[in-house]
């Protein structure tokens, strides 16, 4: 089985972080002697993570071009314009500022549940 | 290492056999295969015995495929056990490369790389799209973090004394393979995907069928969640998965079934359908990487506009699983095969 909805929100920007961490942390585990050679595994899910970016980026230019000529025909229109951020900007801003509230979260639920245990041991 | 196979079957006459056959042709074949023949009224069994496995068949119906399999777990004699669907059917590879992965003393359990056998209806290739999107990105960088959220119960094999020091596969949620692999992770039993290891099941090619189906997988996932959490929050990488998994399939199916029609009705426009499917060109890669070397390009740019549709009716079973899980409080007991 295969929890969530594939593709949405942050579970898109996480798998796209840790897989972009992949080459750190591959170097670390072979410095402390204990990789068992996963080079290819990394290179690949690193070129996906960048691919996956380069695609998101290139939708946001294209709805960015489309929302910015949509603008300028609407002033020449002499309508009034709506401002907006570039979605390229704030949709980043917005999914990377909910990914770090969820983990941050996870964190001081752990930290929580640890104080309580700690207390009743005591 | 030695390995006995156990296949759970209700009424699977019509696929029974080519599971059977595909584990017989397998480069390292298992010593012993066991059919539960979990009650079924189709001659199941007798499939099994014309292949000249061991067939057992509990006084009554288990009620669920984990309880058919913990039911044939004493019958287990070898160092390596391997649960597989009775609708499945394996590359003759497969059991080689799980075996492999049991060289590490440290693992307790693998998996492998799922893909449905046919591809012909809209639910069907939709959850080719799902899997192969999957098990080629996220679950491959799972893997590297040594913890893969769910060893799929469809094809997994266990070192035997760490699956019965854990009292097998249990029923009390309806998602047995992950509530054994968070089971595993929080004791530190390793567990491994192996994405050369494939497995073909049939997978719902109607709307009844993948409806019980999603219905049974995601109550089985807050079941899983309400019960492992305070444990989970102490792995590290899981607690962040399930974190961000539990947030997408509660935040997007409300964004998808009922912020996104209000928006398009409210500002009268038809700019949030963008939303449905503004992801496609990033699904695209992780698919295109994994259909290339399989050859399976064309099937997968035809099969991706049903992803779309399986993604929306995935949200809205989810959806109904909070509300009954978590907001009435009726949990979902009732084991309905979906395939």
């Amino acid at each position: 089985m295969n929890p969530g909805l594939p593709g949405t929100g942050i579970g898109g920007l996480f798998y796209i972080l840790v897989a972009l961490l992949m080459p750190l942390c591959e170097i670390r585990r072979r410095l402390k002697g204990e990789a068992p050679g996963r080079g290819t595994l990394v290179a690949k899910q690193f070129a996906i993570a960048l691919g996956v970016v380069a695609a998101t980026t290139g939708v946001f230019w294209g709805l960015d071009a489309v929302f910015t000529l949509n603008a300028v025909a609407a002033h020449v229109a002499s309508l009034d314009t709506m401002k907006w951020v570039p979605l390229r900007v704030s949709a980043v801003l917005t999914t990377s500022g909910v990914l770090v509230t969820v983990l941050a979260s996870v964190q001081v639920a752990r930290l929580v549940v640890r104080l309580r245990r700690s207390r009743r041991a005591a | 290492m030695e390995l006995t196979v156990i296949i759970p079957a209700y009424n699977e006459v019509e696929f029974v056999g080519d599971t059977i056959r595909s584990l017989l042709e397998q480069t390292a074949p298992p010593k012993e295969i066991i059919l539960v023949d979990d009650g079924s009224t189709d001659g199941t069994g007798d499939v099994g015995r014309r292949g000249g496995i061991t067939v057992i068949r509990p006084p009554r119906n288990t009620g669920s495929k984990a309880g058919a399999q913990t039911f044939a777990l004493p019958w287990v004699g070898t160092e390596l056990v391997m649960a597989i669907d009775a609708d499945t059917t394996l590359e003759p590879t497969a059991v080689e490369k799980l075996i492999q992965s049991f060289a590490h003393a440290d693992v307790a359990a693998a998996c492998g790389f799922v893909l449905p056998r046919r591809i012909k209806t809209v639910w069907e290739r939709g959850r080719f799209i799902e899997y192969l999107f999957a098990f080629t990105f996220y679950k491959q960088v799972q893997d590297y973090y040594r913890r893969p959220l769910i060893s799929s119960g469809c094809f997994s094999m266990y070192r035997t004394e760490v699956l019965r020091r854990h009292g097998g596969w249990s029923g009390r949620t309806l998602a047995e393979d992950m509530d054994l692999t968070w089971s595993f992770h929080q004791t530190g039993a390793g567990v491994r995907f192996v994405p050369e290891a494939v497995c073909y099941p049939i997978e719902p090619y109607n709307f009844r069928l993948m409806g019980a189906q999603l219905r049974r997988w995601s109550h089985g996932f807050l079941q899983n969640v309400a019960l492992h959490w305070k444990g989970l929050l102490h792995v590290p990488f899981l607690r962040s998965a399930v974190a961000v998994a539990l947030w997408d399939a509660i935040v997007a199916s409300l964004a998808f079934l009922i912020v996104l029609p209000l928006l398009m009705i409210a500002l009268r426009t038809p700019w949030p359908l963008l939303a449905y499917f503004i992801d496609a060109p990033a699904i695209l890669v992780p698919l295109l990487i994994g259909a290339i070397p399989r050859r399976a390009l064309g099937r997968t740019l035809l099969s991706l506009p049903s992803f779309f549709v399986l993604r929306l009716v995935n949200g809205a079973y989810f959806l109904e699983a909070v509300w009954s899980e978590w907001l009435l409080r009726r949990p979902l007991r009732v084991y309905v095969k979906g395939h």
